[in-house]
């Protein structure tokens, strides 16, 4: 009989919990070690190390055990047993002040993955972890803590989304993995649910994809071999092994344009949702979310804001679960919602009553309107970003102003674009106040190669006024936050269907503390 | 034996009120007459109570499911099939069954308080048996497809020698794939046998046609799935065969070994669309007057009546065939001649079809082979002029083998014409969409698989008239892919010849696009793609002929 999520839960909690204790112990016993957890047949670490949400005292540590990452049963090779796994943090990169240890177990129910909560650890300041099992240890990654809750320390961040491994190389986290970043915001779309076909896409592969991940994904077998796939890629094991990463689901995470209960593919919601439950069991297995995160069934908690110091405070969104169906030609209706009704309370109020210079949104679809035709009297919205809730913007707009929100960033996704505009109270009207700045970030693959600026763009721009830059090559934007001023680093890669591309900063912003807007830099 | 009967027409008329004309089978050597082999009544249901556990809690649905189905089969069920519920649920419906029909139901197989497992899979399948005709045999279970526990059991039939293997399966995934793992598993653990009636009942997600759409053709390209469980795995789709709903649009079944006698789908039943939410949320006390005792779920449930499966089983759908359907110049319809060879050797029958004029039968013959313990099909298209044909009745026969049945043809006054037709379409995204008025919906041509250009959406007047431009509308959500950038425009007064009226280039941008060319007289209006935006593929928000 397998444990309930809840005895699961409670398993990592005590297993983090006791990490000084009585584990320090067993695990220096190399008997006792081999006995809880004997040598696996080939090196388990495939899929790298990560950790994620960081808190000022400690972050999350997230293995997942796969000595055959993609065996076609989706368990990695793994024998269909518990497995116990060793973890440690140390203050330094060899290893030698470890600070922390312990050891949890790698179930069976969970793709053999573990997440577990260090605490303890010293605010604003980096670390290294490794697990081991058996006589493997994995790479070493390196983390960090956020800062105390008074510390003004700059914080330097990166944002990234949409890495459909078909598309291109994860070139773009090559480079990133060298910035040794505070922390990364993965905005969403870590798979896509797409058939990729035996020459792996643009990856044009030596080694043809068998067959079984030529399939849309729908079950959670499915979910976990794609998981696996992207997660092996060795840019994205070394950018996860690099920074602690805060991560949210966006569509592709499940199906192409998902809204709450509604598939666009007519399914009924209870098929749905029982895709989205599998989809999101893979989704947690292979993210280093916290273990309070493990899904009920169909449903995630994924919004939670992320304190970082005097200087910023990180709100997570989730644009999916609760938002109403799509419907373009309904944007203006008050009832619709793109947060859902708790969220949006939520948002507003953690807003309000935060004490941090900056409040950084991290958000999926686009937030500012783009009207993609310069036909006076003619507009072009998309219906799946906020323009497809136009009056759902409208309250947050005004909730922003009411509550004198202190700088709002908006942080997105979702479009394969980068773009940086301005928010504005009415976006019909230039003049209107702005009230926040919006930095839209381009996908690390999806899209393929791209260019700088499409005749597309150029419409855009003109057709934008608040649309201050459009940009359609790949990359990730690198973010500091400093007491007067928050810079935006747009970083683009020059190729990603072919490896070796080169990284290169195409243009940068700054926001001024108390002057909403963006400037050159 | 190999007796070659006709079937008077008025035979059928009164056989169709017990759906089962057009049913036909030569006994060889079993005899259905045979008392212990005795027919079993199955039931199947998707009842939508298992996702949201509010919704499992308010067992008002399950109850009005019971009411009605106790109203709508001939006797007390043996078996019911459902998905889509969990173990409180299937209780609740074995104790009310009971009281409502005067037999003992147990649930055989079902699952726990909540569908998810902790392993991640999903388990909301269950089994009923009516144990006063039912006896169950100690085995029984779980058996996990696309990581969803599908439930089996086998019951005895009491008082014959007659076994009954029952499987209640929801794939979760590429249906294809979850057919062809339940019928290994079905062929490894129920091999067929004389005296055995294997029901694979479930909701397999999609129609019985590979393409998705309200109408599904008798003869429609079918499913993958829906191919294999009748072609290799020997399965007779039983509401397809005998109850008479062979065009539904459901995606539950009732695949049976063995022989369907008559069957029947819920299709009176109409859900509301406005009862659901309050049924989901668990107040079903709140929910619209007219829900009340009167929703159960989304999805009608049907029943089929069996009995063991003959040597060499025919059958013909539908029993009759009425010609509402046209497309561009005909009026058109399906007959379909099945073959189902439950010997251990592969059989060969000739299949003709006698259709006089207006009718014509594409094609008139063609030979069924069927390997051992399989099935086969021959779609039959039947046409006649969509000019020229009366209203009223005709006859076609079909012979299969030894066999031959009359199949009354009625040719109504009306006749549905699809307001747009595609040379494709990708799942979703139907031509209907480009011709709906609504921007925000399009016909996509299908790109998985890649399907080359060109491609063409076929705009239908309803009747001939002048046109002088066509407007397209190119898809408005922000995505150009399939913006046509070069086309062609073509008219057809008859559906049949079509004359190139304008050809060009359009810019690859989401702005209207108007081409005019001189008057010219027009029933169809065909809009053809040669060159698509972002790949081999094109798309519309909408086209109009003006």
């Amino acid at each position: 009989m397998s444990p309930s999520p809840l005895s699961r839960r409670r398993l990592f909690t005590i297993g983090a919990g006791v990490a000084g204790a009585g584990l320090f112990a067993a695990s220096r016993l190399p008997a006792d070690r081999a006995a809880a957890a004997p040598a696996l047949a080939s090196h388990p670490f495939t899929l790298g190390v990560a950790s994620g949400d960081p808190r000022p005292d400690g972050v999350v540590l997230w293995t997942r055990l796969a000595p055959d990452p993609l065996a076609e049963d989706g368990f990695g090779g793994m024998p269909r047993r518990a497995v116990a796994v060793r973890w440690e943090v140390a203050e330094d990169e060899t290893m030698r002040r470890v600070v922390r240890r312990g050891t949890c177990v790698a179930a069976a129910d969970l793709a053999h993955s573990v997440h577990v909560e260090v605490d303890g650890l010293r605010p604003g300041r980096d670390y290294w972890y490794r697990f081991g099992t058996g006589t493997d240890d994995s790479p070493i990654g390196r983390t960090r803590t956020a800062p105390g809750a008074t510390d003004p320390t700059p914080v330097t961040f990166a944002f990234v989304s949409c890495q459909q491994w078909d598309a291109g190389f994860y070139t773009a986290y090559r480079d990133l993995a060298a910035r040794h970043v505070d922390v990364v915001h993965h905005l969403g779309d870590w798979i896509y649910e797409n058939p990729i076909a035996a020459t792996g896409g643009k990856r044009n592969l030596a080694t043809p994809l068998p067959a079984v991940h030529n399939q849309t994904t729908m079950t959670l077998t499915q979910y976990r071999l794609r998981h696996a796939l992207v997660a092996s890629d060795p840019d994205f094991v070394a950018a996860r092994a690099s920074a602690p990463f805060v991560a949210t689901v966006d569509d592709h995470d499940v199906e192409d344009n998902w809204a709450g209960v509604t598939s666009p593919m007519g399914t009924t919601p209870e098929d749905f949702l029982r895709r989205r439950a599998a989809a999101f069991r893979a989704y947690y297995e292979h993210v280093p979310l916290r273990p309070s995160t493990l899904p009920t069934g169909p449903d995630m908690r994924l919004y939670r804001s992320l304190r970082y110091g005097r200087l910023a405070t990180f709100f997570v969104l989730d644009e999916r679960q609760y938002r109403s169906p799509e419907n373009i030609g309904r944007r203006d209706e008050e009832a619709r919602t793109m947060l859902g009704t708790a969220q949006e309370r939520w948002l507003l109020d953690s807003l309000a009553s935060s004490g941090a210079t900056w409040q950084l949104m991290a958000n999926q679809t686009m937030m500012f309107q783009l009207d993609r035709l310069t036909d006076p009297g003619l507009q072009q919205l998309n219906p799946d970003s906020w323009d497809g809730y136009a009056a759902a913007r409208g309250r947050l707009f005004t909730g922003l102003t009411e509550r004198k929100v202190r700088n709002p960033v908006v942080l997105s996704g979702d479009a394969h674009v980068n773009c940086a505009a301005d928010l504005k109270a009415d976006f019909a009207d230039e003049g209107s106040a702005t009230i926040g700045a919006e930095f839209l970030g381009t996908s690390i693959s999806s899209g393929g190669d791209g260019s700088d600026l499409t005749a597309a763009g150029k419409e855009w721009l003109a057709a934008n006024p608040h649309l201050r830059f459009v940009n359609s090559q790949r990359g990730y934007v690198q973010c500091r936050v400093e007491p007067d001023t928050f810079r935006a680093d747009y970083v683009v890669v020059d190729k990603v269907t072919t490896p070796g591309g080169t990284a290169s900063t195409r243009r940068s912003f700054v926001v001024e503390s108390g002057r909403p807007g963006i400037q050159e830099a | 034996m190999g007796v070659r009967s006709l079937l008077s027409v008025a035979a059928v008329a009164a056989g169709a009120l017990v759906a089962t004309a057009g049913v036909v089978a030569v006994h060889h050597g079993l005899s259905t007459s045979d008392s212990n082999a005795g027919p079993v009544l199955v039931v199947e249901a998707n009842l939508q109570d298992a996702v949201h556990p509010a919704d499992a809690r308010d067992t008002a649905d399950l109850d009005t499911f019971v009411r009605r189905l106790a109203r709508s089969t001939p006797y007390a069920p043996d078996a019911l099939l459902l998905t889509e519920i969990l173990g409180p649920g299937a209780d609740r419906v074995a104790a009310r069954l009971s009281s409502a029909t005067g037999h003992r139901y147990e649930v055989t197989v079902a699952g726990g308080d909540t569908a998810f497992r902790p392993d991640g899979a999903v388990r909301e399948n269950a089994i009923l048996l009516n144990t006063d005709t039912m006896r169950p045999i100690d085995h029984r279970g779980f058996h996990r497809v696309q990581d969803e526990d599908q439930a089996y059991a086998v019951a005895a039939r009491r008082g014959s020698n007659v076994t009954v293997p029952l499987v209640a399966a929801h794939p979760a995934g590429d249906p294809a794939l979850a057919a062809s793992a339940l019928g290994s598993f079905v062929d490894a653990t129920f091999p067929a046998a004389d005296n055995r009636i294997t029901v694979l009942g479930g909701d397999f997600r999609v129609g019985r046609c590979a393409t998705a759409g309200d109408d599904q053709p008798t003869g429609c390209e079918p499913a993958p799935y829906w191919a294999e469980v009748t072609g290799a795995r020997g399965f007779s789709d039983a509401t397809y065969e005998t109850a008479g709903a062979e065009r539904r649009t459901a995606s539950n079944y009732l695949f049976v070994r063995g022989r369907p006698l008559r069957s029947a789908v819920d299709t009176g039943y109409a859900p509301d669309p406005s009862c659901k939410p309050a049924y989901d949320a668990g107040r079903s006390a709140s929910a619209p007057a007219a829900c009340r005792g009167a929703y159960y779920a989304d999805k009608p449930f049907s029943w089929a009546e069996v009995e063991p499966g003959q040597d060499v089983q025919r059958a013909v759908v539908p029993a009759q065939v009425v010609m509402d359907r046209c497309r561009l110049a005909d009026r058109t319809a399906d007959v379909v001649a099945r073959t189902v060879n439950n010997t251990d050797s592969a059989s060969s029958e000739p299949v003709s079809v006698d259709a006089a004029a207006p009718l014509t039968a594409t094609p008139a013959s063609g030979t069924l082979d069927v390997p051992a313990h399989q099935g086969a099909s021959l779609v039959v298209h039947l046409t006649a002029p969509r000019a020229g044909t009366p209203t009223g009745d005709l006859r076609i026969t079909v012979h299969i083998g030894q066999t031959s049945v009359a199949v009354p043809v009625h040719v109504p006054e009306s006749c549905t014409e699809p307001p747009a037709y595609a040379t494709s379409f990708h799942a979703g995204t139907p031509p209907e969409n480009a011709v709906d008025g609504d921007i925000a919906t399009i016909w996509h041509s299908e790109y998985q698989p890649v399907t080359p250009l060109p491609q063409s959406i076929t705009l239908n007047l309803g009747a001939t008239r002048s046109v002088t431009s066509l407007s397209y509308q190119p898809r408005f959500d922000g995505n150009l892919n399939g913006t046509i950038l070069s086309y062609q425009v073509s008219v057809s007064t008859d559906g049949a010849t079509f004359d190139t009226v304008a050809s060009g280039d359009w810019a690859g941008d989401a702005r209207l696009k108007t081409v005019t060319f001189p008057a010219v007289d027009a029933r169809y209006v065909r809009l053809t793609g040669t060159k698509g935006y972002g790949g081999e593929f094109v798309s519309a928000a909408e086209v109009t002929a003006r």
